[in-house]
């Protein structure tokens, strides 16, 4: 049930991704939806269950983007493992968290594909808007980000609760 | 267990091991089996979900904002009288201009088929540009031909599934196009930015090029036929030093509002010997 409700979610985060948002020209600059579905790993759940869907998140978002095969795997499992390293020493409950999580997940993977497309794009530069579009995804990160987190984490609670009723209940009818 | 020299150690090689493979993935843009199978799981979805899209907008468009219709068809009938005329003009225009063709014995255009698929979903990251739509091998689509509208060239299928495509814009760092400047026949290669407009390269100084030149492709990249329209110059840079100058084009086509395109199909491309007899 916990994986039904990982590929739910991955779906259902990549289509608003790729379908809903590109409709409205105020999110053309919006932040990559999947770094709080990855950071909600690195932070609520164990790791032996959550690199699979990470990897997973990010051979899809490879195979959609135009980007070269394996960033978005390489940006995800960095993002998961560093998110990992960093909540053994952070209070997770403290306000500044989450905010704090999310722009640190949107600069982390600006990084890594600003590295990716100076240093093995065919221009051998990103330009200038590169840096305008981060700004702007940094401003809806601090925003929308904890949010996002606290959604996932409490429709996750939520589903886990629900499938057990259902399991009680079926155990119930069955004896 | 290990010790923090180790670690270090550890990190420092994985992260190289990590460059070394996007460096070989970033040489050669390669379709595989992984990909594709994500396609077919997730497009059929995102497909579901732009009909409903649709259904909204369509509803919404045809029924409820009907207050400017009328005053819109009448300026849209008066637009059709004047349009009827410039047509009739055009049709004697091109039996004329088929006439002259025939005269100075020119080779027919080789075109393929032409295909009309729906984009059903965009790249999710901003610093590229591609764009999903719903033909794919069944449809005879194969990777490499041209995607465009009749406003220009959109791009080239890069992914191939069963039913869907992924095609790169011209827009996208990755793309580029052999094309001319109309009216000068100046050679050069439009390259994306992944922002709205694109860079016409290696344009030497010497030539003639304005603001609001045509640019349209060469047909020499051996990708898109000759003489489709790409889009405008919109900027000129003649630095002090170097050879070339830098030309700005914006495109024809609006990709933020990319919905429909068309897929040229069955083309065939000019061969290597015509290539290099052109060049």
């Amino acid at each position: 049930m916990k994986y039904c409700f990982y590929i739910t979610a991955l779906f259902f985060l990549v289509i608003i991704q790729t379908v809903i948002l590109p409709c409205f020209s105020l999110f053309n600059q919006f932040y990559d939806l999947m770094i709080p579905f990855v950071i909600f790993f690195g932070m609520f759940r164990p790791a032996r269950e959550s690199i699979a869907v990470v990897i997973c998140s990010g051979l899809i978002m490879d195979t959609l983007s135009g980007g070269y095969f394996g960033l978005y795997i390489s940006i995800y499992i960095w993002l998961f493992l560093a998110v990992k390293w960093a909540v053994k020493f952070l209070q997770l409950r403290h306000g500044a968290i989450l905010p704090l999580a999310s722009v640190t997940g949107v600069l982390m993977e600006n990084a890594i594909l600003f590295g990716a497309i100076t240093f093995l794009g065919p221009s051998g530069k990103a330009n200038f808007l590169g840096s305008g579009t981060m700004t702007i995804q940094l401003v809806w990160a601090i925003f929308t980000g904890p949010f996002f987190l606290m959604g996932l984490n409490k429709v996750y609670c939520r589903w886990v609760r629900f499938a057990e009723d259902i399991f009680i209940r079926k155990d119930k009818y069955n004896r | 267990m290990f010790s923090k020299k180790m670690v270090v150690v550890g990190i420092i090689l994985v992260i190289t091991a990590n460059i070394v493979a996007l460096s070989v993935s970033s040489r050669r843009y390669s379709p595989h089996g992984l990909g594709r199978f994500a396609i077919f799981f997730v497009a059929p979805l995102q497909h579901v979900v732009v009909g409903g899209l649709k259904l909204i907008r369509d509803t919404w468009n045809h029924y409820f904002i009907l207050v400017s219709v009328s005053r819109e068809n009448d300026k849209l009938k008066k637009e059709l009288e004047i349009a009827t005329y410039q047509n009739s003009q055009r049709k004697e225009l091109a039996l004329s201009n088929a006439r002259l063709r025939k005269l100075l014995d020119f080779r027919k255009n080789k075109s393929g088929n032409i295909l009309s698929a729906e984009v059903v979903a965009r790249d999710p990251s901003p610093w590229f540009k591609t764009i999903i739509i719903d033909k794919g091998s069944a449809e005879k689509v194969v990777k490499g031909v041209p995607v465009f509208i009749p406003d220009g060239i959109a791009g080239q299928v890069i992914d191939v599934s069963s039913h869907y495509s992924k095609v790169l814009l011209i827009n996208d760092r990755n793309s580029s196009v052999d094309a001319l400047v109309q009216r000068t026949r100046t050679r050069g290669i439009i390259q994306g930015e992944s922002v709205e407009q694109c860079r016409l390269k290696y344009v030497l100084r010497k030539h003639d090029i304005q603001v609001r030149d045509v640019v349209i492709s060469s047909g020499l990249d051996g990708v898109y036929p000759k003489g489709f329209n790409i889009g405008y110059v919109s900027g000129i840079v003649k630095r002090n030093s170097g050879m070339f100058q830098e030309v700005t084009v914006t495109p024809y086509v609006d990709f933020e509002k990319l919905e429909e395109v068309l897929v040229l199909i069955n083309y065939s491309k000019p061969s290597d010997f015509e290539l290099s007899n052109n060049k």
